[in-house]
């Protein structure tokens, strides 16, 4: 469903942070990508909804070129891609329910979102993805008083709203102790096997990477050094990856 | 080693000799040009505290005429604070760089605000009396202008903070750029919107009671004219008024901002939740009109007086920028009168406040009672616009800038001593406790522990005073307290634009390369 095509990210004319990447990723996959910071891991899944332009190279979502659509079609695209960042971001003003809101922006007419109108369905929606999450009783909380691993539950409901077909993690849990990280790894896990919705995450650590993913993609100075199987990775490997 | 210790010791109190005689020369020089003069001072008393007596006795048959004129004030600083809120929202949305939909525009807008902004309130005042005539219209335009200016560059560098990961998390459900704003950028500034409106209201409300001087309306206007009728019992009973007024309006302002903060609204269930939402899509219209309507009934002024103003200030603007640079010594001459007079407050100020912010802060008080009568007498201070206190002292000396001078020293004394006792009251404990613990007094553990530990903090809230003390300074001559304002003032009376241009030049130059030393200083120190 996704497929990557000699995707180089250069930042300022200069600094080469992904090279000549091709990767091709099946729906229903838990990809793992792990890499020492400064790797290029965060560059190489912004690319794929083009919150990173690529300098060279196509991305292909179901076989669509999506770095040659308009800005309009482009917007239609994001919706089918989820994206959780590793600080939340979430509005930590509004309140959750309007946090999960945000997800169906893509699905609204210009007025209506102005306005802040949603429909029965919006809501329906959103309260079905909080209760996924376990945080239905949360709903009218500010989104500010909520704990880290709360936080990110909050931006996995948001991005179920959207109805994606694809969740793209940029170290979604690298801000949280080891306990909650799992927590929210099991929400993954089980948003991937439930709803066999694909999921490509950023992760530094490699346990967990190991313990939840099905493939693992490692990425040293831009480039692809491994790609398989949990169980292929050796220690001379990591020894590399992170040397 | 011994003789590298020595060479050290003996530095360090050449150093110091070299620090304190320079202070000593500066201050020396500086009074020199302020025209300080002890003598003066002191022969002034007597004047100064008969004034102070009128004001414990004061002339209540006058009260009436006040009240008037007082409601007129607070209108002034309501409304213009309000129109500069909310017309600084939709601008702070285009200046912002992250978020612009132009850069280039966004630099230009910049730029010409940062401009204006070196412009004080009150000439804005004296130049647009000149348009649209005397009366409370001119003094609400210019206080709206003070008031846009001041919340744009909050609300510009709020949005500017917020991160690119924020928005690109909205951007990645697939929202449009109106959404982003809608949703992301909005809330953020909202809510900020309510504590900048305490912040531009609390300036406000100072500098419409000082926009009569130049008969922009307000209370200003009799107190102008009680001014040069003598009439100097009249006058202690006004700025009697005014204390109180402002203290009040400061305490209703903190108590509404603390009310603020806590009020939310608890919901129980989503139909109650989405019922209040629509409620808003009426509420907040309806809220948004009343605003208009109250700010329009406060304007006293036709249709064809604004046209002809508009006509005038077009013409105001062209005279002005064919700029008469003839008028070059006369421009110097206030200007360094100016930066004489703000740098002289600046240093008497410190010097005043790292003494007084001892006895000042909880922490180092030796006596809870003196800190506690100290922090009211320190409020009383600065609760007055210095201009005010100038007139006081006005009184006293005379004209000239000795007036301006000790005023401001004054003023810049209240600030800076509420500011860095807060600092030091806010500053952690184990700092002080880690020099008493070898057996020191509470002074030495400030002068040795405190004190060097805050020092860059003080030394950057100093150049902050000193930034806002050369734009008062600009209009302290307009009162006749010395510096660049007396001759501003005097040639917008004489509607010589031309020279009006120049000097306007010269100040703004004037302020920008203190802004501009300051901020070099306070990154570097």
């Amino acid at each position: 469903m996704l497929r990557l095509e000699n995707i180089t990210v250069i930042y300022d004319g200069k600094v080469l942070a992904v090279d000549d990447v091709n990767l091709e990723v099946n729906q229903g996959e838990f990809v793992g990508i792990i890499g020492s910071s400064g790797s290029g891991k965060s560059s190489l899944l912004k690319t794929i909804n083009l919150l990173v332009r690529p300098y060279k190279g196509k991305v292909f979502m179901d076989d669509i070129d999506v770095t040659g659509l308009s800005d309009a079609q482009l917007r239609n695209m994001r919706k089918s891609i989820g994206f959780v960042f590793q600080d939340y971001n979430l509005i930590e003003r509004s309140t959750v329910l309007d946090n999960v809101l945000i997800g169906r922006l893509g699905y609204k007419s210009p007025l209506k979102s102005l306005l802040g109108l949603f429909s029965d369905d919006d809501y329906e929606r959103a309260i079905t993805a909080l209760k996924q999450v376990g945080l239905s009783e949360k709903m009218f909380v500010r989104a500010g008083e909520l704990s880290g691993g709360q936080k990110q539950r909050v931006a996995i409901a948001k991005t179920l709203c959207q109805r994606p077909k694809i969740i793209l993690a940029d170290e979604p849990v690298a801000s949280l102790d080891i306990a909650t990280s799992q927590n929210i790894m099991d929400y993954f896990k089980k948003v991937n096997e439930k709803k066999n919705i694909t999921i490509l995450i950023n992760l530094h650590d490699v346990n967990i990477a190991k313990k939840y993913c099905n493939r693992i993609v490692a990425l040293k100075k831009g480039k692809i050094i491994f790609d398989g199987r949990p169980g292929e990775i050796d220690d001379r490997l990591l020894e590399n990856l992170y040397s | 080693m011994i003789d590298f210790l020595k060479t050290y010791i003996a530095r360090k109190k050449i150093k110091r000799i070299f620090f304190t005689l320079g202070i000593i020369i500066i201050l020396l020089y500086l009074g020199f040009k302020v025209e300080f003069d002890f003598i003066r001072l002191f022969k002034g008393m007597p004047d100064m505290f008969a004034l102070f007596e009128r004001m414990l006795n004061p002339n209540l048959s006058y009260s009436g005429e006040v009240f008037e004129k007082l409601l007129e004030t607070i209108q002034i600083a309501i409304v213009s604070s309000i129109l500069g809120v909310i017309l600084a929202l939709p601008f702070s949305l285009l200046v912002a760089e992250n978020i612009t939909p132009n850069k280039l525009v966004a630099k230009i807008l910049t730029a010409v605000f940062s401009f204006f902004r070196t412009i004080p309130g009150l000439i804005w005042a004296a130049l647009l009396v000149s348009i649209f005539s005397i009366g409370k219209f001119s003094g609400i335009v210019a206080l709206t202008i003070i008031a846009f200016l001041m919340s744009l560059k909050l609300f510009r560098e709020y949005i500017e903070s917020i991160n690119e990961n924020q928005l690109n998390s909205t951007i990645s459900v697939g929202a449009n750029s109106m959404q982003v704003l809608r949703y992301c950028v909005l809330p953020h500034i909202l809510e900020l919107s309510v504590s900048v409106f305490f912040n531009v209201f609390e300036t406000n409300i100072r500098s419409a009671t000082i926009l009569g001087l130049v008969g922009a309306g307000g209370i200003g206007q009799i107190m102008w004219r009680d001014l040069n009728h003598l009439r100097y019992d009249n006058l202690g009973t006004l700025i009697l008024i005014l204390f109180l007024t402002i203290f009040l309006i400061d305490l209703i302002s903190l108590f509404l901002r603390r009310m603020l903060k806590k009020s939310r609204i608890k919901f129980k269930s989503l139909e109650s939740y989405r019922k209040y939402k629509s409620s808003k899509l009426i509420y907040i219209p309806l809220i948004i009109i009343g605003l208009f309507v109250l700010v329009f009934k406060s304007f006293d002024i036709s249709y064809d007086r604004l046209l002809l103003g508009l006509e005038q200030g077009n013409q105001i603007i062209s005279r002005m920028i064919r700029m008469d640079f003839s008028y070059y010594s006369k421009l110097i001459e206030g200007i360094k009168e100016s930066f004489f007079i703000a740098i002289f407050a600046t240093i008497v100020g410190g010097f005043f406040a790292i003494i007084l912010s001892y006895f000042t802060a909880y922490n180092t008080s030796p006596n809870r009672a003196v800190s506690l009568i100290l922090k009211g007498i320190i409020n009383i201070l600065r609760t007055f616009p210095p201009i005010i206190t100038a007139i006081i002292f006005f009184r006293g000396v005379g004209p000239g800038p000795l007036a301006g001078a000790m005023a401001l020293s004054i003023y810049t004394t209240g600030v800076l001593t509420k500011m860095y006792s807060e600092v030091l009251e806010s500053s952690e404990k184990n700092i002080q406790d880690s020099v008493l613990v070898v057996g020191t007094t509470s002074l030495q553990s400030y002068r040795h522990g405190l004190v060097p530990h805050t020092l860059s903090t003080f030394v950057s809230l100093m150049l902050y005073r000193l930034e806002s003390n050369i734009r008062n300074s600009t209009i302290l001559g307009v009162i006749g307290a010395g510096g660049i304002g007396t001759a501003l003032s005097m040639n917008i009376t004489w509607r010589n634009w031309e020279k009006v241009g120049f000097l306007l030049l010269g100040v703004s130059l004037m302020v920008i390369a203190i802004d501009k030393f300051s901020n070099y200083l306070r990154k570097n120190i």
